[in-house]
């Protein structure tokens, strides 16, 4: 009797001195016990699973410049000396209801937030056709739709797309229909039509569309085969017409641009490891007051994925693939005594007024780059890398060292990776 | 003459319409193995990773787009494990009929029975975790057969007309698993309690069918590379148990690091051949497990 009396002294004294841990364990000894039993998994709550994938990308990076630099927009690119946060990137990924999903990604900058893109996508349109419409990259070509940052080697632009669409790449608000072929092999038709307020080649924002000969029309026809299992060619060609903004509203000039990319890539076998050899080709016919210009440019760069940790790529860029050329008499030479910061005071002053008299975003300057980066991936949530540029500029009988080193880390859900 | 006629030309074309055959896509290929087992003669499985792949970091090349385009049923692991590379081609697949939520995608960890290292808590400090689970439960035969009954259900559902006949194929291939099932269990019997040393934490669902002990993992924390301080703690535990317990990797784990610990612990080293396909040998899921299990109870044999 005493010996009962004090086992429940001894269990009500624990129970008062740790109330959580005795209370606490019950529960959780039962729920394992009822998951053997009745093979019930815990679940995600279902709060949680009706949010969108939230991810945020934080990119930052630090550059130094042996010369004032090229023209570079300050937009996502390291263009001065010192620290500069290129870019916190937030996506919201979801499906909307069982026909569209919707893709959302916003970029904060310390000058700002912006709209990077925001689209819905249908998923069950008949006839294998796609429809997209919102705020996205224009299917031109293959760096141009990606998210760079993200998923390139390199820190910075290819200098041809750079140099052609701006910072922001070529994007605009519209819709988008595709097509994919009934095929053995991969082949797919992209259209769009779009807002075509892109500063430096096109010019006609929003506000100021009055029919379809001020949107940007934009084609890319794109194909992929599997030559053995490791191997994977993937060619494409685009075009893209839109009015620019130079010379009077009635007579809106046009752009024209044709480009061509081709990516090879092969995998390793049983490993991560991957070699991918990336080509892009794009030339410019720009017609204006008084003339016009023709200019190219192109990229290639090689990227040695060599386990989960360790990447190396190189990349050679060309201005002047065909080499600029004028016809007629554009007036091209206003900011000629700036011609060094031309892209970036047109792209401020484009913002600020409107229209910028003359254009100097299509004066043609030849340009080359090499560039050299080296990353590491602590995890698949981190990267460090180290890249060095020789940008040389032949008119100027110039060449500028580079030196860039970033960070990048991603928090929230994984996104899917970009082949 | 005229009723006749359309008889006639009914039971001609009859044979065109049956032979519209189910289209499977699956994304790893134990589990187009096991629906392959189902759908026998009255489709095609197409499998979308290669089986000496990691499963997590398959390329989601665009030829693949056209695997899913076609597809009447989309089998995948789910709960994560895809989710590097299968939503984009989800979305540009243009077929409505396999997007989540719809009869023709089946997530085969619904199917499995509870999953195993559910976290409590989710932070990425913990590593790549998967929130639902473990989701690598194909290298469980056990599971294996809730997987394969899902699948013939999931297929009566889609083409009611072959119904019975995905049923019969499952019920038959469940009674060739059973009994391979207990004589893989009474081989690995005298193994169990052994303790394995896996790269990754991929063959949770191995260790616990055969009643093995997870002694450790190489990588310290899911998807995180090992530190050395990590894998000297790993070392020492190792040379200090008795028996030795294996070490496990898949042949896309870094073989260097691997090798270095079975040696250094004085442990045997076994490297796993991939998925089914993966060898002339392993061409569908029973001999894939079977090969497994010879795999490891060599390994663990001598050391008996």
């Amino acid at each position: 009797m005493i010996r009962w009396v004090r086992a429940t002294a001894v269990v009500a004294v624990a129970t008062l001195l740790f109330p959580d841990v005795s209370r606490a364990r019950a529960p959780e000894d039962l729920e394992a016990e009822l998951e053997r039993e009745l093979g019930t998994a815990r679940t995600t709550p279902v709060a949680a699973q009706l949010l969108p994938e939230i991810s945020l990308v934080g990119t930052m990076a630090g550059a130094v410049f042996s010369d004032a630099p090229s023209p570079r927009l300050p937009a996502h690119e390291p263009w001065h000396d010192g620290f500069s946060l290129q870019e916190i990137e937030l996506g919201f990924r979801s499906s909307v209801d069982p026909y569209v999903r919707a893709d959302v990604y916003l970029a904060l900058s310390l000058a700002g937030i912006e709209v990077e893109e925001a689209y819905a996508t249908t998923l069950a349109l008949p006839a294998n056709l796609q429809l997209r419409a919102g705020q996205f990259y224009a299917p031109f070509g293959r760096f141009n739709q990606l998210h760079f940052l993200e998923v390139t080697p390199f820190v910075d632009m290819p200098l041809v797309n750079r140099r052609f669409f701006g910072g922001e790449q070529l994007r605009g608000m519209g819709v988008e229909l595709s097509f994919l072929f009934p095929l053995p092999f991969f082949l797919e038709l992209r259209t769009a039509a779009q807002t075509a307020d892109n500063r430096l080649s096109f010019g006609v924002p929003a506000e100021d569309v009055h029919g379809a000969e001020d949107l940007l029309g934009v084609a890319r026809l794109v194909a992929s085969f599997d030559l053995g299992e490791r191997l994977n060619l993937l060619g494409g060609v685009s075009y893209a017409n839109g009015p620019n903004a130079e010379g009077p509203l009635e007579a809106r000039p046009r752009t024209q641009i044709l480009g061509a990319d081709l990516q090879l890539h092969l995998r390793d076998a049983a490993s991560r490891a991957y070699t991918a050899l990336q080509a892009e080709w794009i030339a410019r016919r720009a017609a204006l007051p008084g003339g016009g210009v023709r200019e190219g440019g192109a990229y290639l760069w090689l990227v040695r994925r060599f386990d989960a940790q360790w990447e190396a790529a190189v990349r050679a860029d060309w201005m002047g693939l065909p080499q600029g050329r004028t016809f007629g008499r554009p007036a091209l030479d206003v900011h000629e005594a700036h011609l060094r910061y031309a892209v970036r005071r047109d792209f401020h002053a484009a913002h600020d007024d409107g229209h910028v008299a003359g254009a100097p975003s299509f004066k043609p300057f030849g340009q080359r780059r090499f560039g050299a980066a080296i990353s590491f991936y602590p995890s698949e949530f981190q990267r460090i890398r180290l890249q060095a540029n020789y940008d040389f500029l032949p008119d100027e009988r110039r060449g500028i060292q580079e030196y860039f080193l970033q960070y990048q880390f991603v928090i929230g859900s994984h996104g899917a990776h970009v082949f | 003459m005229r009723i006749a006629l359309w008889t006639c030309l009914a039971f001609l074309l009859a044979p065109l319409a049956s032979r519209a055959e189910v289209r499977v896509a699956a994304t790893l290929p134990s589990l187009g193995a096991l629906a392959r087992e189902v759908v026998g003669a009255h489709g095609t499985v197409e499998v979308l990773a290669p089986p000496n792949q990691d499963p997590h970091f398959v390329d989601g090349k665009p030829t693949l787009v056209l695997r899913l385009n076609r597809a009447d049923l989309l089998v995948h692991a789910g709960g994560g494990l895809e989710a590097g590379w299968l939503p984009t081609l989800l979305a540009g697949a243009r077929n409505g009929g396999i997007q989540p939520g719809q009869p023709g995608n089946l997530e085969v960890v619904g199917l499995a029975g509870p999953l195993l290292e559910v976290p409590d808590e989710l932070d990425r400090s913990l590593g790549d975790v998967h929130p639902g689970g473990n989701p690598h439960v194909w290298l469980d035969p056990r599971r294996a057969r809730r997987i394969v009954g899902g699948i013939a259900e999931r297929l009566a559902e889609l083409d009611p007309d072959n119904a019975e006949a995905y049923r019969a194929n499952a019920r038959r291939f469940d009674a060739r698993l059973e009994r391979a099932i207990a004589g893989w269990e009474e081989k690995m019997r005298p193994h169990r309690g052994r303790g394995l040393v896996a790269y990754h934490k991929s063959l949770t669902y191995l260790i616990d069918w055969l009643g093995l002990e997870a002694f450790g993992t190489i990588e310290p924390l899911p998807g995180i590379a090992p530190s050395p301080s990590h894998l000297a703690q790993l070392i020492v535990r190792m040379r200090e148990a008795e028996p030795k317990p294996i070490v496990v990797a898949e042949r896309w784990h870094n073989q260097r690091t691997a090798r270095t610990v079975a040696e250094k612990a004085g442990a045997p080293l076994v490297v796993l051949p991939g998925d089914v396909g993966s060898t002339k040998e392993n061409g569908d899921y029973l001999s894939f497990i079977g090969d497994l299990v010879d795999r490891l109870e060599k390994a663990l044999a001598p050391a008996r």
